[in-house]
């Protein structure tokens, strides 16, 4: 049978050159200019967040997962968002990179052509394919700002609530010290006699007082914690505004992948075009091979009838009768 | 419609053809001659091929070769292969060699391959309407042709008249090897009768033409026994030397 389709094939070779090759060529070349294709590319690099020597997890982030991991993640929920994508997509148009009439089918081809993976511990690979190479590029760089200011509000929110938290933490703590304190002044003037032991409630003899004094010493260390927690939250709410400097910095721009000429996202749509142009080329040489009945070759004789081939008999041509 | 001459009459008017000696009354002059066949050498090679294959009654009175050749349809080179097994045999053998042409439907027979002048033949002779026609087939002095003249619309009772009549047989004892050109075998109302002519057959097939089914069908009319094996005419397979060794 495979002889069969490869008599066919060499037969008709013009033809089934055409249909194999020239019209798989043919509709690629077609697909690169009338659908061209772009891919952009960006590398992020991103770090576990330290500060100060004191490291610290990222609002949100799997302890369990490397650092790229856990950006690639959050980044990929994120572009699956509408909220998200219509940003990305009004600072488009605020730039001037699209029309608001393209807006939706803008934010159409990132929702769908958008692809976020880990490269590495620390290194994600970002890349979005589209129908324009500036809209590509724009999109990446957009989508990238767009997130790291997503992380920065984000942060600061979170550290202005404990922020808020915090300083009324201390300022009761410190209501207390003054409440503490104003005992032990109190009872002490009442009773000129009693001494407070240099602040050490042990070396005071008299429970009272010692009681006044414990008092004293823990609303002042209670304070004191919460001055401490209060002061590490500033520090980052302070951390996060340098945030693309310390946790995400992008390593590769965003760049066109395969160049200007052919590039990568028109190559894998002419590639698959190619492929599907392949496929009337192959379903003519089975039709052809379906319908041709006639006889090919002595083995089909003696498959078919079980009759010898006695002799086989070139084309006589022009001295044939 | 005249009655076919009687058998004895047959051997003697081939005797008398053969011989050379001038003709008698109802045979033809012994003195026509066809001119020179224009088969390729490795043509007639190929068809010795072919003839050499099929078994030959040996011992007896009959000890030679009655060979048919047919094909499904016409068109498909069995009057070429019938022509160039009776030369191959002649050439071969040495023996007379009788080709006889019983393919009364085709309007290019032996006459156009051996260049005959238009004339009568077996058709006539057997329908009493002229003599018999034998053409010596040039440059051999042992070959000779019988072409089929024109017979219209009773060929098949012609057909079965030289069954019947034992034609071949009569012919057997004057020529040791006879090749007939029978017509083709599905589109010849009367094909049934022509394939039990001969005692074997040889179907003629033609590359990229004749379909299995078409043999499927010839080869039921002629009776699967007779059928001495299949002549792959035209054969030019389209797939590389170099490739069909692989496959």
């Amino acid at each position: 049978m495979g002889a069969r389709y490869l008599d066919i094939l060499f037969r008709h070779w013009a033809r089934f050159v055409a249909l194999l090759v020239g019209l798989p060529l043919a509709a690629a070349s077609a697909s690169i200019l009338v659908f061209p294709s772009y891919q952009a590319s960006a590398r992020i690099w991103v770090d576990t967040p330290s500060y100060f020597g004191s490291v610290s997890s990222a609002q949100g982030w799997n302890q369990y997962l490397t650092p790229s991991q856990n950006e690639a993640d959050s980044l990929t929920q994120m572009v699956a968002t509408d909220a998200f994508v219509s940003t990305v997509g009004q600072q488009l148009v605020a730039e001037g990179t699209i029309s608001e009439a393209d807006r939706s089918s803008v934010e159409q081809q990132m929702r769908s052509n958008f692809l976020v993976t880990s490269a590495g511990s620390h290194l994600v690979d970002v890349q979005v394919t589209c129908t324009k190479r500036s809209v590509c590029l724009a999109i990446l760089r957009d989508t990238i700002t767009t997130h790291e200011d997503w992380l920065k509000r984000t942060e600061q929110t979170q550290a202005k609530v404990a922020i808020d938290f915090y300083n009324g933490q201390v300022k009761q703590a410190a209501d207390k010290v003054t409440a503490a304190e104003d005992a032990l002044n109190t009872y002490l003037a009442q009773h000129p006699g009693e001494r407070s032991g240099a602040g050490d409630p042990g070396s005071v003899a008299n429970p009272r007082l010692a009681d006044l004094i414990q008092q004293v010493q823990d609303a002042q260390t209670a304070q004191k914690d919460l001055a401490d927690k209060l002061a590490g939250i500033q520090l980052s709410s302070a951390a996060v505004d340098q945030i693309d400097q310390t946790t995400i910095r992008v390593i590769d721009a965003p760049h066109l992948v395969g160049g200007n000429l052919l590039p990568s996202g028109s190559r894998k749509s002419a590639a698959i075009v190619a492929a599907l142009g392949i496929v009337p080329g192959i379903v003519y040489l089975v039709a052809l091979a379906w319908l041709d009945r006639t006889i090919r070759g002595p083995k089909e004789i003696q498959a078919a009838l079980g009759l010898n081939v006695v002799a086989t008999i070139p084309d006589l041509g022009r001295a044939r009768v | 419609m005249s009655t076919p001459r009687p058998a004895p009459d047959v051997a003697e008017s081939v005797a008398l053809a053969i011989n050379g000696q001038p003709a008698l009354a109802g045979f033809a002059s012994p003195g026509e001659r066809a001119q020179p066949l224009n088969l390729p050498p490795w043509f007639i090679d190929r068809c010795r091929q072919a003839y050499l294959s099929l078994p030959v009654i040996t011992g007896g009175e009959y000890a030679n070769r009655l060979i048919g050749v047919s094909s499904a349809s016409h068109h498909e080179g069995k009057t070429s292969i019938a022509a160039g097994i009776a030369t191959a045999i002649a050439v071969d053998t040495g023996e007379r060699t009788l080709l006889m042409e019983c393919d009364f439907s085709s309007r290019r027979g032996i006459g156009e391959i051996f260049r005959l002048r238009a004339g009568t033949g077996l058709a006539e002779w057997m329908s009493g309407d002229a003599d018999l026609r034998l053409v010596r087939a040039s440059p051999f002095d042992n070959a000779f042709l019988l072409p089929a003249g024109g017979v219209g619309m009773d060929a098949a009772r012609l057909m079965y008249r030289l069954g019947d009549h034992d034609v071949i047989g009569q012919l057997r004892s004057s020529f040791r090897n006879i090749v007939i050109d029978l017509p083709p075998m599905n589109d010849i109302a009367y094909s049934s009768l022509a394939g039990r002519l001969a005692d074997h057959v040889l179907l003629v097939v033609q590359y990229g033409r004749t379909t299995v089914e078409d043999l499927e069908k010839a080869m039921f009319l002629l009776g699967r026994d007779r059928v001495g094996g299949v002549i792959l005419n035209r054969f030019e397979p389209s797939i590389p030397r170099a490739l069909r060794r692989l496959l």
